[in-house]
C-alpha cells in the first residue's frame, strides 16, 4: 500500500506511557491486506450453465475394464443404469430416504462451495441430488410415473447423462451441505450413487478410473514400488498412498522421499499452496526426518507415519 | 355425499396409513452400511434421541442454515401441529383435558400456519434460487395446505357450519356407521382437501416426516471406532476376501 521508502505509521501512538520497543522497523513488515469484511455474505446470482463445459474426459476402455467396468457405454445403458439405480437404493438407506425426503426448502442453495464459486444452479445441492432425484421419481415412485412433467421428473436419457458427468464430478463428496439440510440429506451419498451408476454402464471419468486401476496395480506389486515411481509428484498414487497411511505403528518409510505420495502438485509449483509444503518441511524438520526434498536424503525410518502423511 | 365423503376417508385412511407403514418398512429393511453422522455427532444412544428432538421439535439444522426459511417453516409446522391436536376434539368423547384446554391456541394456531404457508409460498416466488429448484407439486402441494387452511379459517370466523353434526359424522365413522353431514360447500371443499393431502402423503416429499428419523447422517451414533459397523451386504464382501 505504502511507498517504500516512507516510514509507516503502525498506529497513531496513543498514550505516551505505551512500552513498544518492537515497533521501531515498522517498514519491513510484509504488507498482507486481507479482503474486506463482510456482514452479511453475498449470495451469487445464477448463472445458468456457467460450467456447462466443465465437461471431464472419460475414461479409455482399458481403464474401465482393469477395473472391472466395461469398457465403454454400454447398450441399452439407460435400463442398465435404472437398474443399478434399483439395486443400489436397496443397498443404502441413506440414498433410499434422501430421494424421498427432500422437501425442496432450498436451505442448501448456498451452501456448496461449487455454488458459491459458480453460479451455476446445478451446482446447488438440491439441484445436483434432483439429477438423480428427477430419474428416481420416473422409475422409482407413483406420482412420477402418471405424471412425470407435475413432479419434475425425467426419463434417463442422454443429455441427462452429460448432467450427472458434469455435475456429479464437479462435487467433492465434501458434506458441507448435510449440515445444513434439516434431514441431514447428504449429496456425497448421492454423487457416490451416481459415479457407481456411471462406471457400471461404462462412462467411467479418466483420471479416477486410470489412477484406481493404477493403485490396484500397484497393490499387487512387492515393494520397493516400481522404479521411476516418484517422478510425478501431482499423480495421485492411491494404492502406495493408502499403505504408506495405513502403516499406524508400523516402521514405515517417509513416503516423500520415494514418491511424494501424499501431494497436489500444486504444493510443489503453486503459490500460496507452497507455503504449506514449508510447513510439512517444518514438521519433519523439527521430528529429526529428511525433508519434502525428495532425493537427496538417506532413506529416512520413521515409526509412526499415520500422523505425517494424513496430512494432506 | 355423506355415503362418498364416508368413502373417501375409509380409502384415504387405509392409503395413509398403509403407505406410510410400507415406507418405513422399507427404509428399515435397507441397510446403512456406512457410519455417517455429520459432525459434530453424539457418540451416545442418548445423545442421538436428543439430537432427533431438537431437529424435530426446533428445526435446529433448519435454524443454522437459513432463518427465513426457518421461522416461516417452524411457523407453519408448529401451527399445524396444533391445529391437529385441536381436531382431536371431533374424534373423542369425552374430550382430554389437554385438548380440550389448547383449543384456543389451536384457534391462533391456524392464522400462523397460514401466514407461514403463505410466506414459505411467497418464497418460491421470490428467491431466485428457490424459484429454480420449484417443480409444480411444490407449488401444488402448498396451495393444497394453505386451501385447507383457509377454508378452516372460513368455517371458525366467517361462514359456521354445525360442528355438533360433523362431530357425528366422525364419531360414527370410527364405529362404521354413516350419519349425515351438514350440507356447507366450505366443509366439502375443506374435507376434500384433507383426503387428497391424506391420500398424496406417501407418494410425495411429506414423506420427509417419517424420513427424518432415518436418515443416516442424524441418526447414527459417533462410535466407529469402539464397534464395528458393517452391513449383512458388506459383510459378504469381507468374508470373500
Ligand atoms: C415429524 C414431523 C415433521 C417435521 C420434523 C417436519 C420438518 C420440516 C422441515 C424442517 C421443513 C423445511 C422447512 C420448510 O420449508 O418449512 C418442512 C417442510 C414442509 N413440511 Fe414438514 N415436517 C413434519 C411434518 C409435516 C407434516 C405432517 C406435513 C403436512 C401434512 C408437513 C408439510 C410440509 C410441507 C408442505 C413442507 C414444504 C414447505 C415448502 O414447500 O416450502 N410436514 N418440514
Ligand atoms: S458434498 Fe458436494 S454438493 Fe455438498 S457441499 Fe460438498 S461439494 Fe457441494
Ligand atoms: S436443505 Fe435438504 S430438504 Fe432442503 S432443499 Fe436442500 S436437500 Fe432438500
Amino acid at each position: 500500500m505504502a511507498d517504500e521508502t516512507t516510514p509507516v505509521a503502525v498506529a497513531p501512538a496513543p498514550t505516551p506511557a505505551a512500552p513498544k520497543p518492537a515497533a521501531a522497523k515498522p517498514a519491513e513488515k510484509a504488507k498482507v491486506v486481507a479482503p474486506p469484511y463482510r456482514d452479511y455474505p453475498t449470495i451469487p446470482a445464477l448463472k445458468i450453465d456457467s460450467m456447462v463445459e466443465s465437461n471431464p474426459y472419460v475414461a479409455a476402455a482399458a481403464h474401465n475394464e482393469a477395473l472391472g467396468f466395461p469398457g465403454t457405454l454400454v447398450d441399452g445403458w439407460e435400463q442398465k443404469a435404472v437398474a443399478k439405480m434399483g439395486e443400489l437404493l436397496g443397498k443404502y438407506r441413506s440414498l433410499r430416504v434422501y430421494m424421498d425426503a427432500c422437501v425442496h426448502c432450498g436451505a442448501c442453495t448456498d451452501k456448496c462451495h461449487y455454488f458459491i464459486g459458480t453460479g451455476d444452479p446445478k451446482n446447488m445441492p438440491v439441484a445436483r441430488q434432483d439429477l438423480m432425484r428427477s430419474v428416481y421419481r420416473r422409475y422409482y415412485t407413483l406420482p412420477g410415473k402418471l405424471f412425470p412433467k407435475l413432479v419434475g421428473a425425467s426419463d434417463m436419457t442422454q443429455d441427462v447423462l452429460d448432467d450427472w458427468f458434469r455435475y456429479y464430478n464437479q462435487c467433492s463428496e465434501c458434506r458441507r451441505c448435510s449440515v445444513f439440510c434439516p434431514y441431514g440429506i447428504d449429496t456425497a451419498e448421492v454423487t457416490m450413487a451416481a459415479k457407481e451408476i456411471m462406471d457400471s454402464v461404462g462412462h467411467g471419468h479418466k483420471y479416477v478410473e486410470r489412477d484406481h486401476g493404477q493403485g490396484a496395480q500397484d497393490r499387487q506389486q512387492p515393494r520397493p514400488a516400481r522404479p521411476g515411481a516418484g517422478k510425478h509428484a501431482g499423480r495421485p498414487r492411491r494404492g502406495r498412498a493408502r499403505r504408506h497411511r495405513c502403516g499406524g505403528q508400523v516402521p514405515a518409510r517417509c513416503p516423500w522421499r520415494r514418491s511424494a505420495a501424499g501431494h497436489p502438485s500444486a504444493d510443489f509449483f503453486a503459490e500460496p499452496h507452497v507455503d504449506s509444503l514449508i510447513g510439512y518441511g517444518k514438521v519433519f524438520h523439527a521430528a529429526g526426518i529428511s525433508g519434502p526434498c525428495p532425493r537427496r536424503h538417506p532413506k529416512p525410518e520413521i515409526s509412526a507415519c499415520s500422523s505425517a502423511t494424513t496430512s494432506r | 355425499m355423506n355415503l362418498l365423503f364416508a368413502i373417501l376417508f375409509y380409502a384415504a385412511t387405509v392409503i395413509l396409513v398403509g403407505g406410510i407403514a410400507y415406507r418405513i418398512y422399507e427404509y428399515l429393511g435397507t441397510p446403512a452400511p456406512l457410519k455417517i453422522p455429520t459432525t459434530p455427532a453424539p457418540t451416545t444412544t442418548g445423545g442421538v434421541a436428543f439430537r432427533m428432538f431438537r431437529e424435530v421439535v426446533f428445526f435446529e439444522s433448519l435454524f443454522k442454515s437459513n432463518l427465513w426459511i426457518w421461522a416461516l417453516g417452524w411457523l407453519f409446522h408448529v401451527g399445524l401441529a396444533l391445529v391437529l391436536l385441536r381436531h382431536l376434539r371431533y374424534f373423542t368423547e369425552p374430550v382430554n383435558s389437554i385438548i380440550a384446554f389448547i383449543q384456543p391456541f389451536g384457534m391462533y394456531a391456524g392464522f400462523a400456519m397460514a401466514a407461514g404457508l403463505a410466506g414459505l409460498w411467497a418464497r418460491r416466488f421470490l428467491v431466485e434460487r428457490i424459484r429454480y429448484i420449484s417443480t409444480p407439486s411444490d407449488h401444488l402441494m402448498l396451495a393444497l395446505l394453505l386451501g385447507i387452511a383457509v377454508t378452516g379459517l372460513l368455517m371458525k370466523f366467517v361462514m359456521h357450519t354445525d360442528i355438533v353434526a360433523v362431530k357425528t359424522f366422525f364419531l360414527g365413522l370410527m364405529v362404521f356407521e354413516i350419519n349425515p353431514l351438514p350440507a356447507h360447500p366450505g366443509l366439502y371443499l375443506h374435507l376434500g382437501m384433507v383426503v387428497l393431502l391424506m391420500i398424496v402423503f406417501p407418494v410425495s416429499k411429506l414423506l420427509h416426516a417419517p424420513g427424518v428419523f432415518f436418515s443416516p447422517t442424524r441418526n447414527q451414533v459417533d462410535n466407529p471406532r469402539e464397534s464395528r459397523h458393517i452391513a449383512p451386504w458388506a459383510a459378504q464382501l469381507d468374508s470373500k476376501n
